[in-house]
């Protein structure tokens, strides 16, 4: 009987490792879901899709997590130091 | 994290909280034996390293061209009452200058890249052929040759606009505010031209595989150096560390998806997922088990990471800027805590104080700088980045949208947005809805903010060692404390001091050689690629029900919408406070 040892060391029966890999398949499949069904028509909502659309023209990345991730904050820096000088 | 405590420490698990009550002794051989220590060497490694590539390359007259915008720059603050063509053109050529836009500095990005974007065909994200790359110039590029015509016509009315108002001696309020509507036209056609288009319209082939395999093997063997005093055994490592870089590169490649990419659900939050889908389904691979080496990875990065904390940047924005995000975020965190502790009776005081900071520090990064200093448990770093990020996404579009809809000034809105929205991309995303104003300031509080965590990452690894990880009552002696800290927070504060120093010290050459250069060109790209190996170390090692145990009655969402809701009022105040009371003037010069 084909087993496979995993990192908690279980050994499971065929039966078993079917349903684990359709569980994976199901997983990827919600993925794919949210990939190109929930998260699209997400963007047709009246407040979500000129919000999107801005981001999108905008070419920005709105999954950077910091700012040295993002060129924005870079011009921003650069823009604001410079234009409130002669105002502090 | 809690997985690994420091030699010698020995834990007493009582009631619900685990308390350390016993001695421990330092001994030398940790500098080579410990993780924590060997996270700082490496880190130390890679920004030398940085130092040698950048430093002696700046780009070809750097120092005349930096002088000369900057006296452009003066000259035109004195000569007009608003910010004119020439003065605009100063400032984009200084931002413009950046070590990484040299020969050198690209070749090095090209094998540090993470997977390109893409919309429907996953493949993209690796290769993308000469012809279809020709074919995508072809298809934008006639919306960007017609945006590129407007952007002249706009500099051109732009030109004559203020030339009309020069000839009045700038003394003509009507002409004045023409040509200041003018130029502001100009700027946003020229926002426009630089956006989606241009990327699109200038679109190149690439291979990204060679790359990635040369990143991989760049990357174990960095690590190697380290296994290999840890006494971990190196050939099972290399054994699973393909599998786990795998899922790294699969991470990166749906958090590059467009859609993802629009709502912030980055490549962290796909390596968890992908991780633990793994994990809990068909379960992770045996041999995988020595390559998990989370807390390696994560400390190295955090090392990293204070490299890019630049303590003089909490200025770029004046004072109100240090008001709203360095006096709002802690009253906010130290009261969420607290909150969190006496009326939700939370029964993880790490789950607390890591979901604390990231609601109202900076997201992800403040989760994983927060967890580590207190050595959170993987699920609950995993608990915290996860509800920050549907979080973000939610604030990402509500905030804005109501903003806008109440006709909130740019300045307050992008305060507002600035401070309170976890990730940068969210923060510049919200921003921009509110136009470059707004995008700018709020990215500059952000920014500003994203600095603190140097400062909340030590405050937490002292609290936790001198009062948190005691029997009640007890006393802790400063050499206690020091047995008990965690090392590597002291070369997270160390690499940002020490280059915080060099920035300051090097005036504007700082922004081209440290922040667009060793930074943004070298060091960053290492940090992103260690916390996603991390990210997917703690995903492939989690269990769904060790999840849900800590989410026990809903608690974290509670004490993250609670926290979130003074942040967003106290925020708010803040900002109104400072740019409208007390310094009206920087809003006007905004």
């Amino acid at each position: 009987m084909n087993v496979t040892k995993t990192t908690t060391g279980k050994r499971s029966a065929p039966w078993k490792r079917v349903r684990a890999w359709l569980m994976l398949v199901l997983g990827l499949g919600l993925m794919w879901m949210v990939a190109y069904v929930i998260l699209p028509w997400g963007q047709t909502l009246p407040h979500v899709g000129p919000v999107m659309a801005n981001i999108a023209e905008a070419n920005i990345d709105a999954g950077t997590y910091w700012y040295t991730q993002s060129e924005e904050t870079a011009r921003a820096q650069m823009f604001v130091r410079n234009a409130i000088r002669k105002h502090e | 994290m809690a997985a690994n405590q420091p030699a010698g420490q020995g834990t007493t698990h009582g009631g619900t909280a685990e308390v350390v009550i016993d001695q421990q002794r330092w001994e030398w051989s940790q500098l080579w034996k410990k993780e924590d220590w060997w996270a700082i060497w490496l880190g130390f490694l890679l920004i030398i390293v940085g130092m040698l590539i950048f430093l002696p390359r700046p780009p070809q007259g750097m120092t005349e061209s930096l002088a000369k915008a900057d006296a452009l720059l003066q000259a035109e603050d004195a000569r007009a009452p608003f910010r004119t063509v020439e003065w605009h053109k100063a400032n984009d050529t200084k931002s413009g200058l950046r070590a990484t836009n040299e020969p050198y500095a690209k070749a090095i990005a090209k094998w540090l890249q993470k997977p390109g974007r893409w919309s429907s065909n996953l493949g993209e994200s690796l290769y993308l052929s000469e012809e279809a790359a020709a074919q995508r110039r072809a298809k934008a590029e006639p919306a960007y040759k017609e945006a590129q015509e407007a952007t002249k016509a706009g500099l051109s009315r732009a030109v004559d606009s203020q030339a009309l108002a020069a000839a009045a001696l700038f003394q003509d309020d009507q002409l004045n505010t023409d040509a200041e509507k003018s130029i502001g036209e100009w700027r946003k056609l020229r926002e426009k031209e630089r956006g989606s288009l241009r990327a699109r319209a200038t679109v190149q082939a690439y291979n990204k595989i060679p790359y990635l395999i040369g990143l991989f093997v760049f990357i174990g063997l960095f690590f190697t150096i380290g296994i290999l005093f840890m006494q971990i055994d190196t050939a099972k490592f290399w054994k699973g560390f393909w599998f786990l870089f795998l899922i790294a590169v699969l991470a990166m490649i749906i958090g590059n998806q467009e859609t993802m990419r629009r709502y912030g659900f980055g490549d962290v939050l796909w390596a968890i997922v992908l991780g633990m889908l793994i994990s809990n389904t068909v379960g992770a691979p045996k041999f995988i088990k020595e390559a998990l080496q989370t807390e390696y990875f994560i400390k190295t990065g955090l090392v990293l990471l204070g490299a890019e904390i630049l303590f003089s940047k909490i200025v770029a924005i004046g004072v109100p800027g240090i008001f709203v995000a360095w006096v709002v975020t802690p009253i906010v965190l130290v009261t969420t805590y607290a909150f969190g502790q006496r009326i939700l009776k939370m029964e993880s005081k790490t789950l607390n104080i890591t979901v604390s900071a990231d609601m109202c520090v900076c997201g992800v990064s403040a989760a994983i700088a927060t967890a580590s200093a207190c050595r959170a448990k993987k699920e609950e770093l995993t608990i915290a980045v996860g509800m920050s990020m549907l979080f973000t996404a939610v604030m990402m579009i509500a905030l804005p949208t109501f903003i806008v809809s109440i006709g909130m000034h740019p300045v307050l809105g992008g305060a507002w947005i600035g401070g309170t929205i976890d990730s940068t991309g969210a923060v510049v995303a919200a921003g921009a809805f509110l136009g470059e104003t707004g995008m700018f300031v709020a990215a500059t509080i952000k920014m500003i903010q994203n600095v603190m965590i140097g400062v909340i990452a030590f405050g937490v690894a002292v609290y936790w060692c001198a009062r948190v990880e005691c029997a009640p009552g007890q006393m802790v002696s400063k050499m206690e404390i020091w047995y008990r800290f965690p090392k590597f927070v002291l070369g997270f504060i160390a690499t940002s001091i020490i280059i915080s120093i060099l920035y300051g010290a090097m005036g504007s050459t700082g922004d081209v050689l440290l922040d667009h250069g060793i930074i943004r060109g070298f060091t960053r790209h290492a940090r992103e690629w260690f916390f996603v190996l991390a990210f997917a170390s703690i995903g492939l090692s989690s269990n769904f029900r060790e999840l849900a145990q800590h989410f026990k009655g809903g608690k974290p969402v509670i004490l993250y919408v609670c926290g979130q809701s003074l942040n967003l009022i106290l925020t708010l105040a803040m900002a109104y406070i400072m740019f409208f009371l007390v310094f009206p003037r920087i809003t006007a010069g905004l």
